[in-house]
């Protein structure tokens, strides 16, 4: 019975959204605009779940590990969790103090783990080009002649660099990209098409 | 009907006949369906053998993407294959490590995996399971989740789903714990990252396509004839609508802009 109302809701909500998209017709709008509404309100109740399972991993964490600087991190992460809630609820998310902690501390702190992504980067190129095959040596020259295309010195090294750089990435590049995309486009459609028709039940039990 | 979306009607329309089509007559036993093997799913029971020997865990990602949304599909298909390791986890009683970015992908994670641990009589092994939610914040989640690989050494990670600019971060340090790494994504630009840092990678629509090769079921590999003949009819139109454009007709921007 669970299962085939979640089936028949999935199939509801989905249906009014496609038909949303093609006709423009009121009161499908007016539906459509509903369905996001409660996925909204499903979103915040998924979000007081996720919050329940990091306080208690954390707590996991403060009573069982043995590691200290663990159990700092973990008490770290509750406490910012506590505060930050707190100031949500009590002078709202566009206050100043949320504001202030999160630019201050949250923002930075991304900015740091997207800025340590060059280390990563040089790591994985490091590996990626050593010539062990045919495959890693094409990665290589393509690679040489589209890094020394992006920087000037390319074009002292030689004129005709940034335009085979260009060329690189232009032609052989987008044509990949393109097929790639148009065979996981279809993939998608295929796979909602089995999740909206019910023929694909897995994720509901 | 709103301007410019009937030819994408129209082939909605067309893609949705074709492969429910497609689904039936594989059903009927009317055409036996053979996909090719991807390296990738193959290898996940030895990663999940490797970690058993090692006595270190497992570690899953489902990516990166709510389950609504264009990116939404690769979430599901990472969750159908996280049902498929959960299965071997519970098999044989190694440690599952599930992070999670989206807070509507853990309840989904969480039934999954119990449905697994049910499905292999391992319910007291759910024990064992560690689906922890992280952050819904990209980069504090990159960070987490490459803090959780570093302190538990997992023997494997698996990352399926859909991924950004993290996704060298994570494979990266899997790399660095030793770890036998097996992804999968149909986001484009982060493909060749996958490509070059972990062992094997899904590319694209074989991500979609691994149920299917994991199953054997009927109606999966309905679907897959179905998304090959889409595939043949894309590429049609690709190439006639070069002809055409070629000679200088504008028959196909008309047609587009219905």
């Amino acid at each position: 019975m669970l299962r085939t109302a979640t089936l028949a809701v999935t199939f509801l909500a989905g249906i009014i959204v496609i038909l949303a998209f093609f006709f423009d017709v009121g009161f499908l709008a007016t539906a459509e605009a509903r369905v996001q509404d409660w996925g909204v309100i499903v979103a915040a109740f998924a979000l007081a779940m996720a919050s329940i399972n990091l306080v208690q991993v954390n707590i996991r964490r403060i009573s069982s590990s043995d590691d200290a600087t663990e159990k700092i991190c973990a008490v770290v992460l509750l406490a910012a969790l506590v505060v930050m809630s707190i100031i949500g609820l009590t002078q709202g998310p566009t206050s100043d103090t949320y504001n202030v902690l999160f630019d201050g501390i949250m923002a930075p702190g991304q900015s740091t783990v997207w800025a340590l992504g060059v280390f990563y980067i040089s790591s994985a190129a490091y590996r990626a080009f050593r010539v062990k095959n045919v495959d890693a040596g094409l990665l290589l020259f393509s690679s040489a002649f589209v890094m020394l295309g992006a920087v000037p010195i390319g074009e002292v090294i030689w004129s005709g660099i940034p335009a085979v750089s260009q060329w690189i990435v232009d032609v052989p590049n987008m044509a990949g990209m393109r097929g790639m995309l148009i065979g996981a486009g279809i993939g998608a459609f295929s796979g909602g098409l089995r999740l909206l028709l019910g023929i694909d039940r897995t994720e509901v039990g | 009907m709103i301007q410019g979306r009937q030819f994408t009607l129209l082939l909605f329309l067309v893609m949705s006949v074709i492969m429910l089509y497609a689904g039936n007559y594989v059903r009927k036993g009317k055409k036996t369906i053979k996909i090719r093997r991807l390296s990738a799913v193959e290898a996940i029971p030895e990663a999940i053998g490797r970690a058993t020997e090692a006595g270190r865990p497992v570690h899953f990602s489902p990516g990166l993407a709510a389950i609504t949304g264009l990116d939404a599909p690769q979430t599901f298909a990472g969750i159908s294959l996280l049902r498929y390791i959960a299965k071997l986890t519970a098999r044989y009683d190694v440690r599952l490590i599930v992070t999670i970015r989206q807070p509507a992908v853990l309840p989904l994670a969480q039934e999954t995996i119990r449905q697994s641990y049910l499905e292999e009589g391992k319910f007291d092994a759910l024990s064992q399971v560690d689906v922890m939610f992280l952050s819904n914040q990209q980069f504090a989640y990159a960070a987490a989740a490459s803090g959780v690989i570093m302190r538990e050494k997992p023997a494997a990670s698996f990352l399926f789903g859909a991924f950004w600019a993290e996704n060298l971060m994570l494979a990266e340090v899997g790399t660095q714990v030793d770890a036998y790494q097996i992804s999968g994504t149909a986001s484009i630009g982060q493909v060749p990252f996958f490509v070059t840092t972990t062992d094997y990678c899904l590319i694209g629509e074989e991500l979609y396509a691994a149920a299917a090769s994991l199953t054997a079921d009927e109606v999966f590999l309905g679907a897959i004839l179905g998304q090959d003949i889409c595939k043949g009819i894309m590429v049609a139109l690709l190439v006639v609508g070069v002809i055409v454009t070629a000679v200088g007709s504008d028959l196909f921007v008309r047609l587009l802009s219905l």
